[in-house]
């Protein structure tokens, strides 16, 4: 007869090899997101050829962004038309957002509910996602679930909310502007 | 520890069963929604930031699909009462380890989910705090009659001196 200190191992031997075996079959887990491709800012109409309008202007050089993106860079990347994305909880998205903002925590992904806002996104633009800053994890794993489904374009804005608000760049109350 | 076969009046017994019962299905309940979305409790996991993601990877998925297989297991022990007091200890280890791993996060400042049951945190809403350690208390105490009456009434194993 199996001891108790037997029994207990048995239970908990077949639950780490069904878990192991499990984790062999399964398509492998997205741990990180990927890094986007250089940016190349895009180049005004009205400035794509030289004053004397004979030759076009030289084309502006491709900006390496990494995933984690800094304030002036995400203000660059939204100023150049870039989807914002709040991964931030649904009371904090509507006590304060960045302007047009798209409101995508990752748990929407999980729960099947994100494509009401990525009905109104565009793969080929540009993503700038944030969160409440500092040791938060939420804007990443909504950069993983927007890579999983398509949008490959994804920045980071590390410093999160606070830090667009305390430079007093354009901001937004209430629900997402798509539900309206 | 009490001879569960022996003496033990149909009050402990019934006692015993409900706790088992209501233990081993919410373990089994949370194993399920986990596996079923384990990309969001790998996020999870990471949120914890116990471990580095560079370094560490492997850990993290074998841990995504460990822990809830666990858990299923143990919760199926516990509510057929086959080997009660074994899978109730394995489930007590592992609500141990939850609540040292919630209490880091509490310590650490870190603003992350808990993903305990899945995408559904009731009665903890919001990220992960004092409300889960109580809860996870809270089940730790429903093992108790367990730990001390066995698998109680209609237990698989009662005949086997559990």
């Amino acid at each position: 007869m199996l001891t108790h200190l037997g029994r207990f191992t048995t239970i908990a031997l077949v639950g780490i090899i069904a878990g192991v075996t499990h984790s062999a079959l399964h398509a492998p887990l997205k741990l990180k997101p990927d890094a986007p491709p250089p940016f190349v800012p895009p180049t005004p109409s009205d400035a794509s050829k030289s004053q004397d309008g004979s030759q076009p202007a030289a084309q502006p050089e491709a900006v390496a962004l990494g995933l984690d993106i800094t304030l002036e860079q995400a203000k660059m990347l939204v100023d150049a038309g870039a989807h914002v994305v709040d991964a931030r909880a649904r009371e904090e998205f509507e006590a304060g957002h960045i302007d047009n903002a798209f409101w995508l925590p990752a748990n929407l992904f999980y729960e099947g509910k994100a494509q009401d806002a990525l009905n109104f996104m565009d793969p080929s633009r540009r993503i700038v996602i944030y969160c409440g800053g500092g040791a938060c994890d939420a804007s990443h794993n909504t950069a993983k679930m927007l890579q999983e489904n398509g949008f490959k374009l994804t920045h980071v804005l590390t410093d999160g909310y606070p830090a667009w608000a305390a430079a007093k760049y354009p901001t937004a109350t209430g629900k997402p502007f798509y539900e309206n | 520890m009490h001879d569960s076969t022996k003496h033990n009046p149909p009050a402990t017994g019934w006692l015993s069963l409900i706790c088992r019962v209501l233990l081993g299905g919410l373990f089994i309940f949370a194993g399920i929604l986990k596996l079923g979305k384990p990309q969001g409790f790998a996020d999870a996991i990471m949120g914890f930031k116990m471990f580095d993601v560079d370094a560490h990877s492997h850990i993290i998925v074998t841990l995504t699909y460990v822990i809830p297989w666990t858990e299923i297991v143990a919760g199926t022990f516990l509510v057929l009462g086959l080997w009660a007091r074994a899978s109730a200890a394995v489930i007590v280890s592992m609500l141990t380890a939850f609540i040292v791993g919630v209490i880091s996060v509490i310590v650490r400042g870190i603003d992350t989910k808990c993903s305990c049951f899945g995408e559904l945190e009731w009665p903890c809403t919001g990220g992960v705090g004092w409300c889960q350690v109580v809860r996870n208390c809270v089940m730790i105490a429903m093992a108790i009659p367990v730990f001390f009456y066995g698998g109680g009434s209609l237990a698989v194993g009662k005949r086997s001196a559990e």
